[in-house]
């Protein structure tokens, strides 16, 4: 079916048009609210500027389809092919993004508010900028999860996002905004949130073995039985922050601000913590095996059972801590 | 943005080539595709829907130098479930690299930086005076030596002991070469912070690494970087590592950094310049739920870089920038509301849909109204 044609019947009223072939149409600008187009063939389309508000088009091919600055707010876009397409711009809002693959695609500054993208595959995909704001990525069972695998994310505002047990391995994070979003047991190997804010964030059992954080704001963040090992943490500014059983061995915190942390149970062997700021952290029975501290700052904190043999402790400002066999240290 | 060591064609052709060749040609592209797509493809037809030139060139560009392309590569090997069967391979694919890097080395040692003009993307934002002025202003520095030392290590990757006999082309190459690198000045400031805290004196190289970021100065401000905007605007965002330490320079260097400003700073003349604090995010967010924001892309875009005609040219470039840099850069641009709001409907008028274009000048106007006067 031709352009013309679809758009002359979509006119006169007709909505049903699902299974069509319409590979390579072109449909800028055109206006086709709440259109059914359930397993149609879009490859290759030009939809740019397109009005697909509330359109059906679950398990639809728009594989390499130019959706920039489409409307595509409320849509049902389940388990459609969007491999490759180019989103730049788009409005996304709301929208029905189960299992929807979105391999490479390209969602720079698109607007994902609210959009529901549980078990959606984005490995690859770029959402430079983008606003994902309240959206659902939540992992409901093992094995099912969203897959960000290597998306490029920088910039993007996923502020109070549900993103529980999401794949984010090797993802572009740097400058994003986490605050007050939930990442329980989510894979952030190798990820780079360099200048990311997690203030609040819930991070509890996430693996970010070897991540990049450097200057990253997490305030308050819960980073429970985390594994930090090997991350580069320089200068994170991590007050307040929960890392009670966190596996933080080898890790790079050089001048962190880890003031009123807790730190409890906490592996910190052979991690770097010089300059760090411990001021007034719960370290109890903490690992500090082999961990450098120098010039660390560990006033009015709370040492108690921690394991200190073997770290280098030059220059640490002990002053009214607790040390590990409850002595107050003057 | 990163517009870094693109090799050109018939160097990158070679390699290609002797990779091809190999009899796990298969394998060594699948893994060519894991580093530079960051996942794993098991769809072959997929994969093959690229180029093995274009996977290469596109994993060099995010990738600049050999050492960090080698570490990558044994790092994510490691991450595959029959490591032993690619490890091999990544050693093959480090080979033809080291080979592709030194033939490129020898090519932009040659090369001018007249003849990198084709480079897009980045011309907008500083002209050939630009460059002209930083390479003026180290070439006269009593301390170019050590400035030159720290340029090489932050563009070649390498420790560079007899700086002297860099000649000013050359020197406008690392110069160039640094700002394709390091997009934002924010880059640029924690990749040479990285540099100094591995050098036998980094009190020294603090007070140098000042003056590199100083005179870069011109090249990364008519492009205002989302990253400094992030550290101006909100003090939840933290972007630029803080410098919680006063940091002690050698008794020569103590006297000149003693007046300038710190690293990352921002200049107060700039931060000044808007009437309210804004964030970014909350910006966006504004624009966002209130009008289409590919149109307000277009919009800021046709005010601040050059009126919109939809070419191929103009969507690359668009594409570049997002819409918190080109909203960052109109607040700082000192344009005054009225002349803003004139600029921004005469836009919206020269294109097709007037309508939405114009309501989309609206919700701009209105969002930026308190920051600017």
């Amino acid at each position: 079916m031709q352009a013309s044609e679809l758009i002359e019947k979509y006119t006169k009223g007709e909505r049903q048009f699902s299974g069509l072939n319409l590979a390579n149409v072109n449909l800028v600008s055109a206006d086709l609210i709440e259109i059914v187009l359930e397993e149609a063939n879009l490859q290759g389309g030009k939809l740019l500027f397109s009005y697909l508000n509330r359109a059906k088009l679950s398990r639809a091919n728009l594989g390499d389809a130019d959706l920039s600055g489409a409307s595509l707010n409320q849509a049902d876009l389940g388990s459609a092919n969007l491999r490759q397409a180019e989103l730049h711009g788009t409005s996304l809002v709301g929208t029905n993004l189960q299992d929807t693959d979105f391999t490479l695609a390209k969602l720079i500054d698109a607007n994902l508010l609210g959009a529901d993208l549980r078990r959606a595959d984005l490995r690859g995909a770029i959402l430079k900028g983008a606003c994902l704001r309240g959206a659902n990525l939540r992992q409901e069972k093992k094995n099912e999860f969203t897959n960000l695998q290597g998306a490029d994310l920088s910039f993007a505002d996923l502020r109070g996002a549900l993103m529980k047990g999401v794949n984010l391995c090797q993802a572009d994070l740097r400058g994003a905004n986490l605050q007050d979003a939930n990442l329980t047991g989510a894979n952030l190997k190798l990820a780079n949130l360099c200048g990311a804010n997690l203030t609040g964030a819930i991070l509890t059992e996430v693996d970010l073995t070897g991540s990049e954080m450097i200057a990253a704001n997490l305030q308050n963040i819960n980073l429970v039985r985390a594994n930090l090992s090997r991350s580069e943490l320089t200068k994170i500014d991590a007050q307040g922050a929960l890392l009670a059983h966190a596996v933080m061995t080898q890790a790079n915190l050089t001048q962190a601000n880890l003031s009123h942390t807790r730190l409890n149970h906490a592996n910190l062997g052979r991690a770097n913590l010089s300059y760090a700021n411990l001021r007034e952290s719960d370290l109890v029975e903490t690992f500090f095996a082999r961990a450098n501290l120098l010039g660390a700052n560990l006033n009015q904190a709370n040492l108690t059972r921690a394991e200190l043999v073997g770290a280098n402790l030059t220059g640490v400002n002990f002053q009214g801590a607790t040390m590990p066999d409850g002595r107050i240290h003057d | 943005m990163r517009q870094i060591m693109i090799p050109p064609l018939d160097l990158l052709t070679q390699s290609v080539q002797h990779l091809e060749q190999h009899p796990e040609s298969l394998r060594i592209k699948k893994l060519i595709f894991f580093l530079s797509k960051k996942y794993w493809e098991k769809d072959l037809t997929f994969i093959n829907r690229f180029s093995l030139e274009e996977l290469l060139q596109e994993l060099m560009q995010e990738q600049p130098t050999l050492g960090e392309l080698s570490q990558l590569l044994n790092n994510k090997v490691k991450l595959l479930s029959r490591p032993q069967v690619y490890a091999p391979l990544a050693h093959t694919i480090i080979e033809e690299l080291t080979k592709l890097y030194l033939r490129m080395s020898k090519f932009t040692a040659q090369v001018s930086i007249a003849s990198n003009d084709d480079l897009p993307s980045i011309d907008y934002f500083f002209s050939a005076e630009k460059i002209d002025e930083v390479t003026t202003k180290i070439a006269n520095h009593p301390e170019k030596s050590r400035i030159s030392k720290l340029l090489y290590s932050a563009s070649l990757n390498r420790w560079e002991k007899n700086p002297q006999k860099l000649s000013r082309p050359e020197l406008k190459n690392l110069i160039l070469n640094l700002y394709q690198l390091y997009p934002s000045q924010q880059n640029l400031q924690i990749a040479l912070s990285k540099i100094v805290e591995k050098v036998s004196k980094p009190e020294l190289y603090q007070s140098i690494a000042q003056i590199v970021l100083e005179a870069l100065i011109p090249l990364y401000d008519t492009q205002s970087s989302p990253a400094i905007a992030l550290e101006m605007t909100s003090s939840s965002l933290p972007y630029a590592p803080r410098r919680d330490r006063p940091q002690t320079l050698s008794k020569n260097e103590a006297n000149t950094a003693k007046n300038k400003k710190k690293l990352g700073e921002i200049p107060k003349e700039k931060a000044q310049s808007s009437r309210a604090k804004y964030d970014l995010f909350e910006l966006r967010l504004t624009i966002m739920q209130y009008t289409n924001p590919l149109w307000a892309k277009i919009l800021l875009y046709s005010i601040l870089i050059q009126p919109w005609n939809s070419s191929r040219q103009d969507w690359a470039s668009l594409r570049s920038h997002t819409l918190d840099s080109l909203m960052e850069q109109l607040i700082l641009s000192g344009m005054r509301l009225p002349e803003i709001e004139v600029n921004l409907q005469s836009a919206a008028r020269s294109l097709s849909e007037t309508d939405t274009a114009l309501q989309a000048a609206h919700t701009l106007i209105e969002t930026i109204r308190p920051f600017v006067y």
